[in-house]
């Protein structure tokens, strides 16, 4: 059975905002749908900080796992028919390589972790498209290796991303739905303090040694993400 | 259908919004070549120069831990010397026409580096991409000039007789540089050499004055660097039909006058400067003449030293291995003396270096045998000069005078294992054996410590000049080059391009009172801006 449609979905996105405010004073609603969702996937992020791109002309690639909730199910909360409101969970990991004056090899590797709300509208039976906001933390790794020698080093940092994504599922019945997510959208990351360091043998005193900072590594940029998610 | 319509609404624009800001193109200074000038020891830094960042990495190691500065410079580095006193460092920049996405235009250009302003660098346009430097030993003047390496790759043209006249005491200007090109009979420049300042004889003129030796291929060309309006005097030194090509040019310490050795010359060419007034009519006329003669050598002079004795006598010690002599020249009289040396000598070192000698040493490289003679009655007719023969166990590869002391070091060509301190005192050799080939190696700044490297091995070696007592430092990791600073530190180079070097504070230094510093080439460089 089809659901009533709003008359665009800039009206759904922007009645989104209202839906927390409302969400105590709002009627439970009962529905048959998946409250959970599980994805699994494939992320890229364009690297476009001077600092990303000092070390690496390419893109970080890597994988994204989410996890997520229907929170407006929870609450009891659809403000707007076919609106629904959801907590999630990401973690994204990206790797990229580079050279560095066609002498020096580099590696920058990304850990991030972030949990946010989703605003998901369903177009269609078989459609859903959603807006979401993240905030969290990344960890981002650097090595420089010259001929001799690899230094490198890891910090955290603060991140927030937003996105919109369109989801398309193969199979959506009441209890289960199984589907595609392709996304896009931009994080916003910290630019990192690094210090590479080389590694010294445990068992030798060595001589003090200090180490000079590199500088901070952006890694933010436009984002891209195609992902399986299953929901029951 | 409105659901294919919002969906096309939202998804077509996220598309392309998201292809057009997906990637943008990466600064070209990521991409190019590196190769790093450097190690260059400072009065209290170390200099690299990084030509594809355009920067000058000083390392300040006067502290206990040292501290990293950066002083811009410009496109593509080519050729640095420091200055005498070693607190400046003079970089030549190719500079680069712009051609592909963010290269500039900019000109070959002269850069002053003050080591204690890090930050603030003084540049002299120079019009052409030199690739050497001259600088005076009062650091007042430099001259910029070509090297016979041939064709610039980057050139249409080359002009190899033109130099570029440097005031370092003034700003640039119009005139600052000046851009000459020289008088020239078929040849191009293999040298330059500027003299400390000159006051003429007889002159109106009483401020002291620099001059640029310009060795060429048959001809030595003297130029009034401060004063470089006016014209070159050429000394053509080929007229007689043989071959002469002058090597080496040594300045009589506070007269206005130098001694140049020529290979195919038989003797030695003096050349004075008097005063003589300008023509009237000719605004750049000099007021100097460059007065020539012949100190009799006699034998094609392989070496030449020139000192003040301490009662004012200026002598010229000529090395003429064609007569297996070493003649002594009165130089302002031109008398001469000569002393047998059965050894063909062509390396001649006078000790102290900078005082009043008292002793001097020849050595025929690749020989077994040194000479030392006591200059101290070399003046006296009467006093039998009779040199000290100091028989060795291995060819003489190299011999170098230890600073302020009455010491040789003598470099055996024994794959450099085997060395030789030379006492002049008592003319007795001390051999000193290496672990392996000694790759590197400098004299503490008071000279009383050799500290030598050899490539690969974990070591710094050290000996105490006083009494030869070897002792040695172990590295973390294997050292490419060694310096001694001004200020007394040690610093070891391991030949990193992400910098890394071992800062000892003196010989007698145990380990735990170094300090390794490592990423100094690449320091702050993600906060460097495009």
């Amino acid at each position: 059975m089809r659901r009533p449609h709003p008359p665009s979905a800039l009206r759904a996105l922007s009645l989104a905002a209202a839906v927390g405010a409302t969400a105590a004073a709002a009627a439970p609603t009962a529905r048959a749908e998946p409250r959970d969702e599980v994805s699994l996937g494939a992320a890229a992020r364009a690297l476009r900080s001077p600092s990303a791109n000092a070390v690496t002309d390419d893109d970080l690639a890597g994988m994204s796992i989410g996890l997520a909730r229907d929170l407006g199910h929870d609450l009891g909360v659809e403000p707007v028919p076919g609106l629904a409101l959801w907590v999630e969970a990401g973690l994204v990991t990206g790797t990229a390589s580079g050279t560095m004056f066609q002498s020096l090899f580099t590696k920058i590797e990304q850990l991030g972790l972030t949990g946010g709300v989703a605003v998901r509208y369903r177009l269609h039976r078989l459609i859903t498209a959603s807006a979401r906001g993240a905030v969290g933390a990344q960890r981002a790794r650097l090595a420089i290796s010259d001929r001799a020698a690899t230094a490198y080093d890891h910090a955290w940092g603060a991140m927030a991303s937003a996105g919109a994504a369109l989801d398309v599922f193969a199979v959506s019945r009441p209890r289960f739905g199984l589907g595609v997510r392709a996304e896009l959208g931009y994080v916003a990351a910290q630019g990192i303090a690094l210090t590479p360091r080389t590694d010294r043998a445990d068992d030798t005193l060595a001589i003090t040694m200090t180490d000079a900072a590199i500088g901070h590594l952006d890694l933010s940029g436009p984002s891209a993400s195609l992902s399986l998610l299953g929901q029951f | 259908m409105p659901t294919t319509r919002t969906l096309a609404a939202v998804a077509v624009p996220c598309a392309l919004a998201a292809a057009a800001c997906w990637s943008d193109d990466r600064p070209i200074q990521w991409s190019r070549p590196r190769e790093v000038i450097g190690p260059i020891a400072l009065k209290a830094h170390v200099a690299y120069i990084d030509p594809a960042l355009d920067r000058v990495v000083l390392l300040d190691v006067t502290a206990d831990r040292p501290a990293i500065a950066h002083t811009a410079i410009g496109r593509r580095a080519m050729y640095a010397v420091p200055s005498e006193d070693r607190h400046r460092l003079f970089v030549i920049t190719r500079g680069e026409q712009a051609i592909h996405t963010g290269e500039i235009d900019q000109p070959p250009m002269f850069w002053v580096v003050d080591a204690q302003h890090a930050g603030t660098a003084t540049s002299y346009p120079i019009g052409s991409p030199f690739d050497r430097i001259a600088v005076s030993p009062d650091g007042k003047l430099a001259i910029a000039y070509y090297s016979a390496a041939g064709n610039d790759p980057d050139g249409a043209f080359r002009n190899p007789n033109e130099l570029a006249v440097i005031d370092l005491a003034s700003p640039p200007s119009a005139t600052n540089p000046a851009l000459l090109t020289i008088r020239s009979f078929g040849s191009v420049p293999e040298g330059i050499s500027l003299s400390p300042p000159m006051v003429l004889p007889g002159s109106p003129d009483a401020a002291p004055r620099t001059f640029a030796f310009i060795l060429s291929p048959g001809n030595l060309t003297v130029l009034d660097a401060s004063h470089p309006q006016r014209h070159e005097v050429s000394i053509r030194l080929d007229l007689a039909g043989a071959h002469v090509s002058p090597r080496e040019v040594v300045f009589a310490p506070g007269a206005a006058s130098a001694y140049v050795r020529s290979d195919g010359a038989r003797d030695v060419l003096q050349v004075a400067l008097e005063a003589q007034p300008p023509s009237p009519t000719d605004l750049a006329d000099n007021d100097f003449r460059a007065v020539v003669a012949e100190l009799g050598a006699g034998g094609g002079p392989s070496d030449v030293a020139v000192y003040d004795e301490a009662g004012g006598r200026r002598v010229v010690l000529a090395a003429t291995p064609d007569t297996h002599e070493v003649v002594a020249i009165d130089a302002d009289t031109a008398q001469f003396r000569s002393i047998a040396i059965p050894d063909p000598v062509n390396r001649i070192l006078v000790f102290p270096a900078g005082g009043t000698p008292h002793k001097a040493v020849f050595a025929a490289i690749g020989g077994r045998r040194l000479w030392v003679l006591d200059l101290d009655h070399l003046g006296d007719p009467l006093a039998q000069v009779a040199p000290v023969a100091i028989s060795l166990d291995k060819p003489v590869h190299d011999v170098v005078a230890v600073p302020g002391r009455d010491l040789a070091l003598v470099v055996h060509d024994d794959a450099r294992t085997v060395l030789g301190v030379l006492d002049l005192d008592t003319t007795a050799t001390a051999p000193l054996l290496g672990a392996g080939k000694l790759d590197s190696y400098d004299f503490s700044p008071a000279g009383d410590y050799l500290i030598g490297a050899t490539t690969g091995v974990s070591r710094v070696g050290f000996v105490a000049l006083d009494n030869l007592h070897p002792t040695e430092f172990r590295l973390d990791d294997p050292p490419a080059h060694v310096l001694a600073t001004a200020n007394g530190k040690i610093f070891v180079d391991h030949a990193s391009a992400l910098g890394h070097a071992t800062i000892i504070p003196s010989p007698a230094a145990a380990r735990g009172d170094a300090v390794v510093v490592s990423g100094f080439l690449t320091a702050d460089l993600l906060d460097e801006e495009p």
